[in-house]
């Protein structure tokens, strides 16, 4: 009996474009499991001529949900090129911008993509399990994950003169300040968020119950996880050292320069996508899978550094053994990651530091080359750029969140689909979950896809039957 | 004073892809306080309880496929989300979210205006430039209707 490939495409409700195909042996059983990214984008030689000036605006367009993210990694790159130390306010305001947007690209992974399967269940048909539906059986959760959402576009409206696509920072720090006034109003509004933010943690809770199965199979395994964390290692979404644990929760790495991230960490290419699949050096290729993003956040810090939220972390701790291992808790970390950072931003609006309208260090190209790392909402961002004399950028690396998670992803689909596939036969729900196994990722393919000329090509032609009659590749 | 929203929505940087927000940019320019403009690269559920507070809505976006000059047609809700993501989230959509959620949908029309190029640049091609400027003419002239009908004033 010939293999047999089960094909999933489009998957839905992710940001980008991507297909998932299954290999079954021959007696039916799942042999491999696939994602591949089929969208294309190319910064990382497009970039080549433009001055690091410009560096973070253009790349901030490398994303329509997380420009903010890739705006500060190009802008720290852009500091540690000229040298300097950005002043207090502008480290300030660049700290409340990336919290506002983890809020908003939170509050859009799971009020508005995911809590439709988490609510009214992967069992549901398709016309049953959407916003619409969500608004029948759950609306005030619906209308609060709308206010919350635009509550951090607001933020960043207000702070960087745009919802999406600002070129407000720079190397050096920001171009403007927040006023006084403004600075208020949104504190005014934390309160509302906060609430909401915590029916939807007792809300996510109760759904949870019902779910044990989904929770065995969504990506429940071992591997390491990587992030920033706080010189006393609290979570830190914008500064700080790298730190590695792993599924014991052991401290692999406590202290890595963002710097010298290229000693730790390599990127293997596969033909059948154009999302490359880093891992850590010292474990090999595949076996240096490690996760990034809210799970793994949580997993490497000590503390959140919010009240509310670290409650949560104790109660999330109990998942697991040392690290929570399951990704279905990616939307657990994520609401705690949403309450830890609304409250962090109670903190920065109040902070006098932010009086001050000295916001940007000016200088001229002290070193050749620069990186630059944040904590975006899907994991850790690092730019690397190397520019010459006179700042004209001649080689760039960007090492994104989702291509950090795309092993653990593969293994993720690979583990729904032994659970749910047998003897060559899907279950019911089947595919619902293994969409839904990618989605608690909350993948952004846009940004993950940019290597122009390095990625391995393969195309084949397919008959009916599944024979290849030809097939191009490049290695 | 009538509750009047402009939305247009686009790319600015993919030529006449830009032209509904275009010209809701510049009804923000002419009408100030008067009416409530949104602008962004594509209908988002945070509009949703904007358009519920409104009397009227006017949707402007740019396509392939209007004809040769502006098309103007009654938008009604759509409530159907099976295949709803933020990518293919409509204004039909936008609407049905309204009065999901917060129970009102205000009387809505589409403004199409017809695109021809969409590579990148920040230019409209001299027929969308046209059915800009008709458009323009027609808010105009709604935003003064809707207005006096309320007992406000025209710009």
């Amino acid at each position: 009996m010939p293999t047999r490939r089960i094909l999933i495409d489009p998957v839905t409700r992710i940001e980008g474009h991507a297909k998932i195909t299954i290999v079954l042996d021959e007696a039916g059983e799942v042999s491999d499991a696939r994602f591949h990214v089929t969208e294309f984008r190319g910064f990382e030689t497009f970039c080549q001529g433009r001055p690091v000036w410009e560096m973070p605006g253009l790349c901030a367009r490398v994303c329509g949900i997380c420009p903010v993210s890739h705006l500060l990694a190009s802008a720290k790159a852009g500091d540690m090129i000229l040298g300097v130390a950005i002043p207090p306010a502008a480290d300030r305001l660049r700290r409340l911008a990336n919290l506002a947007q983890i809020v908003q690209s939170h509050a859009l992974s799971f009020f508005h993509l995911s809590s439709p399967d988490l609510l009214l269940g992967f069992d549901a048909p398709p016309e049953q399990r959407n916003i619409f539906a969500l608004s029948s059986s759950h609306p005030e959760m619906a209308r609060a994950g709308i206010r919350l959402r635009g509550f951090g576009q607001d933020v960043l409206a207000k702070l960087t003169g745009k919802k999406i696509h600002a070129a407000w920072a720079v190397p050096g720090g920001v171009r403007s300040p927040l006023s006084a006034d403004v600075r208020t109003e949104l504190a005014d509004r934390l309160n509302e968020h906060l609430e909401a933010t915590r029916h939807g943690i007792a809300a996510y809770k109760t759904a949870l119950r019902g779910f044990d199965e989904e929770v065995r199979s969504f990506g429940s395994f071992p591997s390491h996880f990587l992030g920033l964390v706080g010189a006393d290692g609290s979570w830190e979404t914008y500064d700080g050292l790298l730190r590695l644990v792993d599924a014991q929760g052991t401290i692999v790495q406590s202290s890595i320069q963002p710097g010298a991230y290229s000693e730790f960490f390599g990127e293997a290419s596969e033909s059948w996508s154009y999302l490359k699949s880093p891992y850590y050096v010292p474990a090999g290729y595949p076996d240096g899978m490690y996760r990034v993003g809210p799970l793994a956040r949580l997993n490497i810090c000590t503390r959140m550094g919010a009240p509310a939220a670290d409650q949560e972390l104790a109660e999330f701790r109990s998942f697991g053994r040392g690290a929570v291992l399951g990704s279905f808790h990616y939307h657990y970390a994520r609401l705690i990651e949403i309450l830890a950072s609304l409250e962090l931003m109670g903190e920065l609006l109040a902070d006098p530091e932010l009086d001050s309208d000295i916001c940007r260090a000016q200088a001229g190209i002290n070193r050749l080359e620069g990186v630059g790392v944040t904590e975006a909402p899907r994991g850790t961002l690092f730019h690397h750029y190397k520019v010459d004399r006179d700042g004209i950028i001649q080689w760039v690396n960007l090492l994104i969140a989702t291509g950090q998670n795309n092993l653990a992803m593969q293994r993720t689909i690979g583990q729904i689909a032994r659970a749910y596939v047998r003897a060559g036969q899907f279950a019911e729900g089947a595919l619902n979950r293994i969409e839904a196994g990618i989605r608690a990722y909350d993948p952004c393919l846009s940004c993950s896809t940019h290597a122009v000329g390095q990625m391995p090509m393969q195309v084949q032609l397919v008959d009916s039957r599944g024979s290849v009659l030809d097939e191009l590749r490049r290695d | 004073m009538a509750r009047i929203v402009v939305a247009g929505y686009g790319n600015v940087l993919r030529g006449d892809d830009g032209a509904g927000w275009r010209v809701a940019e510049a009804i923000a320019e002419r009408w100030g306080e008067r009416v409530c403009v949104l602008l962004g690269q594509q209908p988002t559920p945070e509009w949703a309880p904007v358009l519920a507070a409104a009397d009227v809505a006017f949707l402007v976006d740019a396509t392939r496929e209007a004809g040769a000059g502006l098309s103007v047609r009654r938008l009604e809700p759509v409530m159907d989300g099976q295949l709803v993501d933020g990518h293919t989230f409509g204004p039909g959509h936008l609407l049905g979210l309204a009065a999901a959620l917060y129970g009102h949908v205000p009387e809505s029309y589409l403004l199409l205006l017809p695109g021809r190029n969409f590579d990148f640049g920040e230019v409209l091609s001299p027929g969308t430039a046209r059915a800009a400027q008709r458009a323009l003419r027609f808010l105009d002239g709604q935003l003064r209707a809707w207005h006096a009908r309320a007992g406000g004033g025209g710009a």
